[in-house]
């Protein structure tokens, strides 16, 4: 059966069998490879053998260009292995895709290239497994090395690239060729939140051109980018529908019991990164007018936010980041020095105090949780939770999240 | 999988390699490697200079090193180890043959690299194991180019020329390589599921130059004689030889047979690379 028209990818029946045993999986192998060469068909992967087992199975969907699929699961669940299959690095043992126009996959970020050339090079390497001729990269290489901003470094071996740098390249590249598929694997994950947002904004580009397929962990960038979502559970597909229902199935599934306010709170607030050797004596909490440290305020009141620490270098471009989330995990706000055109100049072993002054706190009663990040450039060396924030109830309602300050004007015309 | 395009419609399915017959995996071998030229030629040029990047004589140790066995050969021959050859020069006698032996080896040792080394990589894309070999076989290429270039220089100085009939012998020895290529398949597809395989053949290509003729005549040699009648090797290089330095083809119907059963051993291998070419993906 072919493609719908309307469709980029058709997956049906789709399984593939793994073994836990090495030996196991060599021993199909071996037999398969007599029986073809013989001109006999394979073994049927009916017949288990021992050891064997589905690492997914009976997965069924299908993808219109414009849509974003998101695919969620607990470890182990066979996500990465489906987007292999889908990404025909691995053969299916079972079923069928269907799939037209270019794909491209952002699986494993050092696949495919050679680390100890240049990321021009690599450029020229990862673009050519694309499917790209030299003319068409060479069409491509600025645009390419300016999306990455990997500057100068790019004649240098990506073996001294950091996983951020890393991931810069790989998307860039891969972005290059506009796919009509894209899949991707954790990568967004990577790299500061900038590039992230950068990225993210360009794949929103490319939305109405293309179909993706998400595989993520962090269930705000599924329900933030994804129009449907699949759960895969121990290699079956559990659920398909709405990002929303998808988050909450695999919240259930992750914690079968109701998740504990810590686990949800550690959950958002992931990741947590203190390179001790860039950076010391970090504190930092919510403060009063008075100076005293705070764990409630009052809807209206001003805040502060004091942050001290200490460089053990001298950083080239210093950026602090105040992001914050309400109790259940949503993105209320975000604050930053690189933002707000505030620069902080600092110097290897000197210490410095930086304050955020909130004057109207216009947040609505609720909980708030938020981390402390400090990047020098695209790269971050801290970031850890801030104390937790309540804001206090007042006398009048409140709706939403947030408050906005406004008034309202009424004129009416004399009867 | 079938990719009928990497741009147009695709259909990978679990069992539609296995029902390819010989033609179908040729031309979708065939389509691969054609797709990914520009990144086999890359992959290429990227190893080139890698490979001994950082030492003292850099890309210099790739024209030098294909070159070593040949050197020692030709050495041994010039102090009269080995005697002349039906009037031809020992030196150029031995160092033709032990450069075509080098790529009649090559072919069977590139594909069983390949797939052990760039295995456990190859899952994490979606190049085409085919088309790595390719750049592998681009390496031999260069080797074997490399190696010629000094066949040549020592028959010009031994004026040892070579008859007319020498511009035949691309097409006398392509049976050969496809044969020998074909061996390198299933081998290297054989050695993912059992391990010895790479070993043993690694063994047999190292220490068959001293019994297939190459060095040494074996025409007095009594049994390993009888074993060389059907020696694939022997029977190639001895034609080369034969048409190179003779202009004449001695043994035809042995070459013709050989070479038959060498195309056909060929087509089988391709199509059983083909069906486990994505099975065998990852297993390390």
């Amino acid at each position: 059966m072919w493609l719908d028209p309307q469709n980029i990818l058709e997956v049906d029946n789709l399984g593939k069998l793994y073994s836990k045993e090495k030996q196991s999986h060599r021993r199909r192998l071996g037999k398969n490879i007599l029986r073809s060469l013989f001109g006999r068909s394979l073994l049927p992967v009916s017949e288990l053998q021992s050891d064997e087992f589905w690492a997914f199975r009976d997965i069924n969907f299908s993808l219109k260009r414009g849509e974003a699929l998101g695919v969620v699961g607990l470890n182990g669940a066979g996500k990465t292995t489906l987007l292999r299959v889908l990404a025909g690095q691995l053969l299916p043992d079972r079923g069928e895709i269907r799939m037209s126009g270019e794909q491209a996959a952002m699986i494993d970020l050092t696949a495919g290239f050679q680390m100890g050339s240049t990321g021009r090079r690599n450029i020229f390497l990862r673009g050519a497994m694309l499917g790209l001729n030299k003319e068409q990269i060479n069409e491509n290489f600025e645009e390419i090395v300016t999306f990455s901003e990997l500057g100068d470094a790019i004649d240098t071996p990506i073996s001294s690239y950091s996983s951020g740098m890393l991931m810069r390249l790989a998307f860039s590249i891969t972005i290059a060729i506009e796919p009509d598929l894209m899949l991707i694997d954790e990568i967004l994950s990577v790299g500061d939140f900038r590039f992230r947002q950068k990225c993210l904004a360009r794949i929103r580009e490319l939305r109405s051109r293309a179909a993706f397929v998400l595989v993520s962990h962090s269930m705000n960038q599924i329900k933030a980018f994804c129009d449907r979502a699949i759960v895969l559970h121990k290699g079956r597909m559990v659920f398909d529908g709405e990002p929303d229902e998808a988050v909450r199935t695999y919240e259930e599934m992750k914690f079968p019991e109701v998740p504990t306010l810590e686990a949800r709170r550690a959950e958002v607030l992931k990741p947590q990164f203190n390179n001790a050797d860039l950076i010391r004596d970090v504190v930092h909490y919510w403060h009063n007018s008075s100076g005293d440290r705070v764990s409630e305020i009052s809807f209206g009141e001003t805040l502060y936010m004091r942050l001290q620490f200490t460089m053990a270098y001298t950083p080239k471009n210093l950026i602090v980041g105040v992001p914050l989330w309400n109790d259940e995990g949503t993105y209320v706000t975000g604050f930053s020095t690189d933002r707000d055109g505030s620069g902080i100049s600092v110097s290897a072993h000197q210490s410095v105090e930086v304050t955020l002054t909130v004057p109207k706190v216009l947040l609505n009663p609720a909980i708030y949780i938020s981390n402390i990040a400090i990047h020098d450039g695209l790269e971050c060396i801290y970031r850890a939770a801030n104390p937790v924030l309540s804001v206090r109830q007042d006398s009048r309602d409140k709706w939403g999240i947030t408050a906005v300050e406004h008034q309202w004007t009424i004129s009416s015309d004399k009867l | 999988m079938t990719s009928s395009s990497r741009n147009g419609n695709r259909i990978i399915s679990g069992d539609s390699r296995s029902k390819a017959g010989i033609l179908m995996s040729l031309r979708s071998i065939y389509a691969d490697i054609w797709a990914f030229r520009s990144h086999i030629g890359i992959v290429f040029g990227a190893r080139f200079q890698a490979a001994y990047k950082g030492t003292g004589m850099g890309l210099i140790w790739n024209y030098a090193l294909p070159l070593v066995p040949l050197t020692l050969y030709w050495f041994l021959s010039t102090i009269r180890i080995f005697p002349n050859f039906e009037g031809v020069d020992g030196s150029t006698f031995i160092t033709f043959g032990v450069s075509l032996w080098f790529l009649l080896t090559g072919c069977i040792q590139v594909p069983i690299d390949i797939l052990e080394g760039r295995n456990a990589e190859s899952m994490k894309t979606e190049f085409p194991m085919s088309a790595s070999i390719m750049s592998g076989f681009a390496q031999l290429l260069f080797d074997t180019l490399v190696r010629f270039t000094f066949v040549f220089l020592i028959i010009a100085v031994n004026q040892n020329w070579p008859m007319w009939q020498a511009l035949f012998l691309p097409l006398l020895i392509a049976p050969g390589l496809l044969g020998l290529i074909g061996i390198g398949l299933i081998l290297g597809i054989l050695n993912i599921a059992y391990n010895d395989v790479s070993r043993v053949t690694r063994i047999f290509l190292q220490y068959g130059i001293f019994v297939s003729g190459v060095i040494f005549p074996l025409a007095e040699a009594g049994w390993l004689a009888k074993i060389n009648t059907i020696n694939p090797f022997s029977i190639y290089i001895d034609v080369c030889r034969d048409i190179f330095f003779q202009g004449i083809l001695v043994d035809g119907v042995r070459y013709f047979a050989t070479a038959f059963l060498s195309i056909i051993f060929f087509l089988v291998a391709v199509r059983v690379f083909y069906v486990m070419e994505y099975r065998v993906r990852g297993i390390s």
